[in-house]
């Protein structure tokens, strides 16, 4: 089974785009043909009229056409290159279109000629360095250098993430459109799992000191505990016994701390730092795998919400089980006294 | 304490030890020699030997990774009365016949009991959405019903332990109709209870809990979704992390050259290197609900839209509680018969902690036989 195809709207684009062509063109000076506004059926004239026009527009095709066409595209580029070759002139590449051979020079140092003034070594003032001159001429480089200096120093005062977000705030739509997306998400989601891996070692370290605390504890018990052992005239002769008695009395210890308010709070601490990190970490699992298309643990997961729901509905849905006894004992009775009758 | 007082607290110690190089030459000697023999008895062990949970059961009825199983009575005619045993979702249940000669399942058949038990398998990621009440009024209501409609009979003896006792207790308060008698071991009921009487090495659960932020809890379930079981076997460790240093090293070197206590320590690794995953959702409210509002006690507790008030309980309750139990604090679990409808309710001290209540020597002369009786006499 096929389809006709429907030719009228991309005729439509087709004729859209050659009526612009003059008018790109006509912002150089390059007077075209204009384009056929009239809507046709697409034939063969089309294409051809499309061909003219653009090797009318360029030089270098002139050759194969008949000479009105490459006079007119002669005409078309000198106008066009006019501007350009106007705006040059000062500079000896831009003389190719001088007559005079001097002209281009002259113009040329008139364009230097401001800085050669205000350069000592290259000027006038070349051989009296250190007069006013020279001072005069060094003026505008040193303010010029001054408010560099003042810019760095006020940049100073700002955070590297504040010059990060002036970056992404200037440049982010562009690397957007460019199909950088994922990755500026990926970087800043891997900037946030940096800080919070910071903050987790930081948690960790102050839950470390704690336990650390604890077990110096312990070990001060075990000495307390071998001083009154020894006191009393008894003896530890097993290392092994030695270790289990440090061990009671450091997990005593440890026990007095992480459940002391400060443990507690140190312990609350690091377990809020692990998931902040493991959500951190999720985020960028997330960025990769909705990069690559594939199913994030969210979009599972609400698939698997949806499905209980639905299994409590149908649940909801059931029937309450009977009594037993009465709906299955007594009908199992009256035929028992059936049978016995009969 | 300072320096001066420190050397001389060393001084004090040092006396006290008779550590000689001889002695300690000895030491490690015996050490080696027994680290020797076990090596050579552990690779003698076959899968079989290290196997836990035997007692012969038929698989009843299933769903999703839920399953039902009976034990097979060892009586021509047991009891009418069904028993279903539930236990905790951190946990699986072989804890329950761990051993031949230390099986609370055995020693319930050996009295003519027709024993249930379910299993909470293993919860995968799908299953993080489970709610309490998906396995209250869902998975463990259709075992009822199911064992009720097989035996014939209306209602059925439940015992749970530690979270299986919640979840039995708050069945029975939503089911009263369907409960004939309801026993649990080692659960907390009164979960600030430890507030009133707190112990330095237990209910650390309880105020790691209470440290926390509600938001923290969100926070948690949001990042795992379900616990990982090695994350809450690790939080157990933590909870005696020298013990558990002391456990796996000098501890196990002493029981390497005996056959027994070497088994028994074996099969008690395999049960705990078994921690299965724990729903996110229901953690979310076992610790917002309970750990931290404390909502069963004060009937303020809502299970599927329903409120849970144990005032519903008005059938008999035993609640038999470990004396050194450190994970569920004693003052958790004992005293709480105001909270409870009924006015047939026990109360009954085991020796040892937590675990040993099933698997320890003393607790085991005491734990099944007075379920037994307590069955029995209530079960006529």
């Amino acid at each position: 089974m096929t389809t006709a195809f429907d030719t009228a709207g991309a005729q439509a684009i087709y004729e859209l785009w050659v009526g612009l062509i003059p008018q790109f063109f006509g912002q150089f000076g390059v007077s075209l043909p204009a384009g056929k506004k009239t809507s046709h059926a697409m034939g063969k004239s089309a294409p051809e009229d499309w061909f003219a026009q653009w090797t009318a527009a360029m030089p270098s095709f002139a050759g194969g056409l008949p000479k009105s066409a490459g006079d007119a595209a002669t005409q078309a580029a000198q106008s066009m290159l006019g501007p350009w070759a106007g705006m040059m002139s000062p500079y000896p590449a831009g003389a190719v279109k001088s007559d005079a051979g001097a002209a281009p020079q002259t113009n040329a140092m008139g364009m230097f000629a401001p800085w050669m003034a205000a350069l000592p070594f290259a000027s006038g003032a070349q051989g009296v360095a250190g007069s006013d001159a020279a001072a005069a001429a060094m003026q505008p480089f040193q303010m010029a250098q001054k408010s560099w200096l003042d810019m760095a120093a006020q940049m100073g005062f700002a955070s590297p993430q504040n010059y990060l977000t002036g970056f992404d705030r200037t440049f982010g739509g562009l690397f957007d459109a460019l199909g950088f997306g994922p990755m500026r998400k990926l970087q800043a989601a891997c900037q946030e799992l940096a800080t919070a891996s910071l903050a987790q070692n930081q948690s960790r370290a102050a839950y470390a000191m704690i336990v650390q605390g604890a077990f110096t504890s312990g070990l001060e018990r075990l000495m307390m505990q071998l001083g009154t052992m020894a006191d009393a005239g008894e003896r530890v002769e097993s290392v092994l016994t030695l270790l289990r008695m440090w061990a009671v009395n450091t997990e005593q210890a440890v026990h007095e701390v992480l459940q002391s308010e400060q443990g507690l709070q140190a312990t609350a601490a690091l377990t809020r730092a692990g998931l902040s990190h493991r959500r951190k970490l999720q985020q960028v699992a997330g960025i990769v795998a909705d990069s690559l298309d594939m199913a994030t643990r969210r979009e599972l997961d609400d698939v698997y919400k949806e499905l209980h729901e639905l299994k409590r509905e149908l649940r909801a849905l059931r029937q309450p089980a009977p009594a037993i006894t009465a709906s299955v004992d007594k009908p199992r009775r009256r035929a028992a006294k059936r049978k016995a009758k009969s | 304490m300072n320096a001066a007082e420190k050397t001389m607290l060393a001084s004090r110690a040092a006396a006290a030890v008779a550590i000689t190089p001889t002695s300690l030459a000895k030491e490690l000697d015996d050490a080696r020699n027994k680290i020797t023999r076990g090596l050579a008895r552990l690779a003698e062990l076959s899968e079989d030997d290290l196997a836990i949970a035997t007692a012969p059961r038929e698989e009843v009825w299933r769903e999703d990774m839920v399953r039902l199983y009976r034990c097979t009575p060892v009586v021509d005619k047991p009891h009418a009365v069904p028993v279903l045993i539930t236990y905790a979702l951190v946990g699986r249940f072989q804890m329950i016949d761990l051993e031949a000669d230390r099986s609370l399942v055995r020693k319930l058949l050996a009295q003519g009991f027709d024993v249930y038990f379910v299993d909470w398998g293993t919860p995968g990621r799908a299953q993080r959405w489970l709610t309490i009440d998906d396995y209250v009024s869902g998975y463990l209501d259709r075992c009822v019903d199911f064992i009720r409609a097989r035996s014939r009979t209306n209602k059925i003896n439940m015992l749970g332990i530690c979270q299986g006792g919640v979840f039995t207790a708050c069945y029975a308060a939503l089911f009263p109709q369907k409960v004939r008698n309801l026993a649990f071991t080692v659960t907390p009921i009164d979960f600030h209870g430890d507030k009133r009487d707190p112990q330095t090495g237990s209910g650390y659960m309880n105020q790691w809990a209470r440290a926390l932020s509600s938001e923290d809890i969100d926070a948690l379930v949001d990042v795992y979704g379900s616990a990982p079981g090695s994350l809450v076997g690790f939080a157990f460790l933590m909870m005696n992390p020298l013990s558990n240093v002391t456990k796996y090293t000098i501890d196990l070197v002493d029981v390497l050259d005996d056959d027994t206590k070497l088994l028994n320590f074996l099969r008690m690794e395999r049960w705990i290197a078994d921690r299965p995953d724990h729903p996110g959702e229901v953690m979310r409210q076992w610790f917002k609900d309970l750990y931290q509002d404390n909502k069963l006690i004060k009937d303020e507790l809502v299970l599927g839209g329903r409120k849970v008030s144990l005032r519903a309980i008005t059938m008999p309750v035993l609640n038999i509680y470990a004396t050194g139990d450190t994970i569920i604090p004693v003052s958790c679990s004992k005293d709480v018969q105001q909270y409870f409808g009924t006015d047939d309710y026990t109360e009954v001290a085991v020796p040892g902690g937590h675990i040993g209540t099933f698997v320890g020597g003393k607790a085991q002369k005491i734990l099944a036989p007075t379920l037994a009786e307590w069955f029995k006499a209530r079960s006529g």
